[in-house]
């Protein structure tokens, strides 16, 4: 019997590590569980970031989280890139590496966003045989996780869930679950995100995030700029109950609040922890702020200090 | 690792993946939107669609169509990037306000699409572009400044402090002292050659944009100033990017001595290319190697 979320351990409660929280953190060490980078933030880093992530690596449990991997594309894969990815990892001893199932460009070009692919066998062959070298390389399993996305391709012949359960069983690489994503893609792709959770593999997750996201009235946008709402705690609340207990994090990436705030509203995960708690909040009770547009996944930029 | 587990047999009726990627990358990055982008050529060389037939390749949903869908992509492609370069520019946005700005950076998107996998690189040929796009490209004379200097200057000054602030240091490691250079024997210290800290970059401007930027550090809004050279030694210590002016003798002293030239040829090559009474310049040296020592600026001094 395969072991649950791969072998790894449940690491509790954790905070994607952002530059804003950096003094905070060194100076008040606070109690948080783990936290997660954005390894491109720190690949070529010889300045304060790296330095810092150094100081914070010493203290908490580190876990990379690459945006540029593009296990997706069909450019060859970058092994300049997977290097540095594996050094990181060994000189952070983060404890896994996720990216996402996408692609972000083609050509040699980079649009550094999370571009979806068409969900059918020519691509799940294409993407199983790039995970498979892409482990080989790194010497360790790589988790991928379900973006937010905003377009389906004619083209698909089969629902998110289906490739991800074929995916893992193909190449044993561990899911990332995003319930804020798998909500967002729901009413974007007028799915049902609860038929969705059900047939995920739930022995293959290894670890699992939270968001906000801005309701643009037609559609969601992943923005990971405010609270987690209700529906997506929901979600969470039943993946928990599925896996047993899991890695947790809470991404927030613009009009990011003080760490107070942040490490607060991932220790709400308690709250829809326990197998015993019924449900208490319907689904119907959509509370993310309304505008009409808004821009996906936020960038993750360090501003110099400078004299 | 990795199981071979054998998959099902490919559809016959898929797109190929890759025409399919490179027709979405043209389609959301067209500078004219989705729509124009669809009915482009370079989008209709990978996947042969018109807007009104796009629905073959990506479906409508309930809410959206397929080109409002697309457009979610086509949005967020130019906002995330130019968000990314007015934080690299910030003294370049509030130089020529954030709209014009947007549109330097629309042009400049457009020109050079991003080919790394860092967004660290996204404004690595910006002030090339600003050259490469004057407006005044063809009535130039040599050695006329103007204000499109101003802005290359300014652009090359924000990126290369972005540069030293995440680049290679020498934060942890020992570095020349006053002390070791002034240890050195008279009669060697023509052929000494001083090894400069990663983190050192020279710069030379014909505007004073190094005050310019102080000024809008300190919110003094500043107004673009007039012509005037400035040379500038970027260099870090203990993490944070230090900026010292130079004299112009003092920069191609030291720039000679960044090329690897002994202290004796760049002494040489200076003397003699200004008007100079050399106990004066004897003075200044003195007074200049005790000012890059304390900025840090060698790792050793090499001597044959």
């Amino acid at each position: 019997m395969a072991k649950a979320r791969l072998g790894y351990p449940n690491l509790g409660l954790g905070v994607g590590l952002r530059t804003v929280h950096f003094q905070h953190i060194l100076q008040q060490e606070p109690e948080v569980d783990w936290f997660e980078i954005i390894s491109e933030n720190f690949m070529d880093s010889g300045g304060r970031p790296r330095y810092t992530l150094e100081q914070i690596a010493e203290r908490y449990p580190i876990v990379m989280h690459g945006v540029s991997l593009s296990i997706g594309s069909t450019d060859p894969l970058d092994f300049d890139y997977l290097e540095k990815l594996k050094r990181l990892a060994r000189e952070t001893s983060a404890i896994w590496i996720s990216d996402h199932l996408c692609w972000t460009g083609v050509a040699s070009r980079n649009t550094h966003d999370l571009l979806p692919v068409p969900l059918n066998e020519t691509t799940l062959a294409h993407v199983c045989e790039r995970i498979r070298i892409v482990q080989d390389y790194l010497e360790r399993p790589l988790m991928l996780e379900n973006p937010s996305s905003y377009v389906t391709f004619a083209d698909s012949t089969m629902p998110e869930w289906e490739f991800l359960k074929q995916m893992v069983a193909a190449t044993d690489c561990g899911l990332l679950l995003d319930v804020n994503n798998v909500y967002v893609s729901s009413v974007n792709h007028d799915f049902d995100p609860h038929e969705y959770l059900e047939n995920v593999p739930f022995e293959s997750v290894v670890q699992c995030h939270l968001a906000g996201h801005t309701n643009c009235r037609t559609h969601l946008i992943d923005t990971h700029d405010g609270e987690v709402i209700d529906p997506v705690w929901e979600l969470y609340r039943k993946a928990h109950l599925r896996t047993g207990g899991i890695s947790t994090l809470l991404e927030w990436d613009a009009n990011i609040p003080p760490f107070e705030k942040v490490h607060a509203e991932v220790l709400k995960a308690k709250q829809y922890m326990g197998d015993h708690l019924p449900s208490t909040m319907s689904p119907s009770q959509e509370t993310a702020v309304e505008r009409e547009s808004a821009v996906p996944h936020p960038l993750h930029f360090v501003v110099p200090e400078v004299r | 690792m990795g199981k071979q587990t054998s998959l099902p047999a490919q559809p016959t009726d898929a797109f190929d993946l890759r025409r399919l990627q490179k027709w979405m990358q043209s389609v959301i990055s067209h500078a004219d939107g989705i729509e124009t982008g669809i009915e482009s050529e370079q989008a209709r060389e990978h996947i042969d669609v018109s807007a009104a037939e796009v629905e073959q390749v990506i479906e409508r949903s309930n809410n959206l169509t397929s080109v409002e869908r697309l457009g979610i992509y086509g949005n967020a492609y130019y906002s995330r990037l130019t968000e990314c370069l007015r934080e690299s520019f910030p003294a370049m946005v509030y130089a020529l306000g954030e709209e014009l700005f947007n549109d330097f950076s629309f042009g400049y998107l457009q020109r050079y699409p991003s080919a790394s996998y860092s967004l660290c690189q996204l404004g690595n040929n910006f002030s090339k572009h600003l050259e490469e796009t004057r407006p005044d490209a063809h009535e130039q004379e040599e050695g006329h400044v103007d204000w499109p200097d101003f802005l290359i200057d300014l652009a090359t000054l924000e990126w290369n402090i972005e540069q030293v602030f995440d680049g290679p240091g020498t934060e942890g490691q020992s570095l020349l002292e006053t002390e070791q250079l002034l240890a050195i024997p008279v009669d060697r210290w023509a052929h000494v050659v001083l090894e400069p800290v990663p983190c050192l970059r020279m710069l030379a401007f014909r505007f004073p944009v190094n005050d310019y930027f102080t000024q809008f550090r300190k919110e003094q809004k500043p107004e673009i100033p007039a012509p005037g050279d400035q040379f500038v030694a970027l260099t870090r210590r203990q993490y944070v990017v230090w900026r010292l002016e130079l004299d112009q003798i003092e920069y191609e002293l030291l720039a000679r001595i960044l090329q690897g030239e002994t202290i004796g040829q760049s002494i040489e090559a200076v003397a003699t290319t200004g008007d100079w009474d050399l106990g004066q310049l004897a003075e200044k040296l003195k007074q200049w190697f005790q000012k890059w020592t304390a900025a840090d600026f060698f790792q050793a001094a090499r001597m044959p």
